[in-house]
């Protein structure tokens, strides 16, 4: 391996290991999974709407900081660092909300049913992975290392 | 019924078209139209951010599309044209008929594109500093722009197959331009070829790329974000594509995707087309999450995934339009709808320009008598059903009727019965064109060819032999004053 390489890993290695929200990944997957059963349960389409409307709003809020978080180290600013923090996040609540909309639309279609709340735990899910994984991403000290070493 | 059949009897018509126009579309829209803003996004980002490896991958990616668009997707953009026109003569010269300036000016657009790919391509490593980059990216997104409206023009054709709206009524081309599919259909296909693009060029990236070098994330990234904005809004134009598709059709959609041996598994075929769909988005989604979590095998099956996905879709869509091949006017076989009651009234041989003649195998065991009602039958199956039908290959006419009558014996006045009402049963088969004394003689032909177990020779093997009646108008308009004069 050559030592640029080595460089790019051990300095993202480095920024990974201070990276906030690290340890949580199992409470964020047990809670997502609690509410996709809660869902699945519900008796009546309000509290479906409730308790998946509450999950969307938490997530919102931890996609929100996450991309604040994200984009607040990186110098300079492009517009696809802008993108890649906030569009992921987006486009998961949008599907979320589209899954919690084919729950409470078909309560008498198992499949849509299944189908909604399956589509509605993985963007929930992928919301809270972003918030509790630290990320190896090139940030700006990254990129100047990937800068030198081009 | 002025043209030669052509007609190839071990893969069938149908599939010669399918095989090159599925090739077709996945190129123009993965590798041309969804491709080309994805690359001058990638020179645009790489100029903005300094970094020259974005650059890099992008002229890459270009070279791959640069080889593939101008080699196999010219040759099958012109094979479409060549393998339409030889199937089904009737149906492109109405769509020329209708669409000539539409067509002209896609050739004028599609001249441009190839010429601004050609320089997009040739002038990257000499355009690179300040004002000539910049102009570099513009071209790009000009090239970008041409990619689409080619496929923007050919969109409203394929539109106006399924349902011509108010063309029925008022013959002109804006109206046949503006078919009720038409804008549904472009906002589907539009982010499809988008989000196609996005899942070629991840393939290729792992090839372009290093393995262990943070650039190949951050590019997987990028990439991987492509795909997951257009996903959503490929479905959102797949629904309004969806919502005005004829009723008719809609029926047609188990066969279509299916065939009819298997129509009854459409539940499990949408679940699996679905999660097949779902393991795409899931991909991208994870790889804008951890590009690292992503093994390499998933790129390939995303791709496999996405050709299989929109290859099927362009059989579905081909399918369901029938019994029509330009929808409520002309038949799949090549038969305007205006024309059956003269056609059922007086036959369609007595309409007919050309005679196929039978191969000496196919004469052989027959008296003569027999033969001459076998040459009718013969005449009648290139007629009407030769479009979508073989003898002996695939959705061969026989092994339809054996699926019907089994393995015994088959009776004339069975098959001539079945076949008289056969669109109410199969909604996707038109009706048939010709006279009672024809349709007998069509039995008649397909007993024997049961028996004989003889593959159909097209036009292109046998050659044809001119009717009799058009060889008496022939000789007598020659002989008549206004031709002397």
């Amino acid at each position: 391996m050559s030592h640029t390489r080595r460089r790019d890993r051990d300095v993202t290695r480095s920024i990974a290991s201070r990276r906030p929200g690290a340890g949580t990944l199992p409470w964020s997957v047990t809670n997502t999974l609690l509410v996709g059963f809660l869902i699945l349960l519900a008796p009546d389409p309000w509290v479906t709407w409730l308790v998946g409307g509450s999950a969307i709003a938490v997530a919102a809020v931890t996609g929100a900081i996450v991309a604040v978080r994200r984009t607040a180290g990186i110098a300079p600013l492009t517009p696809l660092d802008v993108i890649a923090a906030w569009l992921p996040g987006l486009i998961a609540l949008s599907l979320a909300g589209v899954g919690l909309a084919l729950v409470i639309r078909n309560p008498d279609d198992e499949v849509l049913r299944l189908g909604g709340v399956g589509l509605f735990l993985v963007q929930i899910l992928f919301i809270a992975i972003t918030g509790s994984v630290p990320e190896p991403r090139a940030d700006s000290a990254d990129r100047r290392s990937v800068r030198q070493s081009a | 019924m002025d043209f030669p059949i052509f007609h190839a009897d071990l893969i069938g018509n149908r599939a010669i078209i399918a095989t090159i126009a599925t090739l077709h579309v996945l190129i123009n829209h993965g590798l041309a139209v969804g491709m080309m803003p994805l690359i001058a996004a990638m020179e645009w980002h790489g100029r903005k951010s300094g970094e020259s490896r974005w650059d890099a991958l992008a002229y890459k990616l270009l070279f791959v599309c640069f080889l593939v668009t101008t080699t196999i997707g010219a040759l099958t953009g012109v094979g479409i044209w060549v393998s339409a026109s030889l199937v089904n003569p009737y149906a492109i010269g109405s769509l020329i008929r209708v669409f000539f300036w539409a067509w002209f000016v896609e050739w004028l657009v599609f001249v441009t594109e190839v010429c601004l790919i050609v320089v997009y391509f040739l002038t990257w490593s000499k355009w690179t500093g300040g004002a000539a980059k910049r102009r570099h990216i513009g071209l790009g997104f000009g090239l970008a722009a041409f990619s689409w409206i080619t496929m923007a023009i050919i969109v409203s054709i394929l539109g106006f197959m399924m349902d011509p709206g108010n063309w029925l009524t008022d013959h002109a081309l804006l109206a046949g331009f503006t078919n009720p599919i038409y804008l549904p259909q472009l906002a589907f296909r539009t982010p499809l070829a988008l989000a196609m693009a996005g899942v070629v060029a991840a393939f290729l990236t792992i090839f372009f790329t290093k393995g262990d070098e943070p650039f190949r994330r951050e590019a997987l990234r990028a990439i991987n974000l492509w795909t997951l904005f257009w996903a959503p809004v490929t479905l959102a134009g797949g629904w309004w594509y969806a919502t005005v598709v004829p009723e008719a059709m809609k029926d047609n959609i188990s066969t279509a995707a299916l065939t009819m041996e298997f129509e009854g598994w459409q539940t499990e075929f949408y679940l699996i087309a679905a999660g097949t769909a779902a393991l795409l988005y899931l991909v991208a989604q994870v790889a804008v999450l951890r590009p690292g979590w992503v093994p390499r095998p998933a790129y390939v099956v995303s791709l496999l995934a996405v050709v299989w996905l929109t290859g099927h879709f362009e059989r579905v869509r081909e399918f369901v339009r029938k019994p029509y091949v330009i929808g409520r006017y002309m038949y799949a076989n090549g038969i305007r709808v205006a024309d059956y009651p003269l056609l059922q009234r007086d036959g369609v041989l007595a309409h007919s320009t050309y005679s196929y003649p039978l191969t000496a195998a196919e004469a052989g065991p027959l008296a003569a008598e027999e033969r001459e009602q076998a040459q009718r039958g013969k005449d009648v199956f290139m007629i009407a059903c030769s479009r979508c039908h073989t003898g002996a290959g695939v959705n061969s006419v026989i092994s339809r009727f054996q699926s019907l009558f089994g393995d015994g014996r088959w009776d004339r006045e069975q098959l001539a019965d079945f076949t008289t009402s056969m669109h109410d049963a199969r909604p996707y088969m038109p009706p048939f064109p010709g006279t009672k004394a024809e349709l007998l003689a069509l039995s008649d032909y397909l007993v024997h060819l049961r028996k004989s177990g003889l593959a159909i020779p097209g036009a292109q093997h046998t050659g044809v032999a001119v009717n009799a009646r058009d060889v008496a108008v022939q000789s007598a308009q020659s002989t008549s004053p206004a031709e002397s004069r």
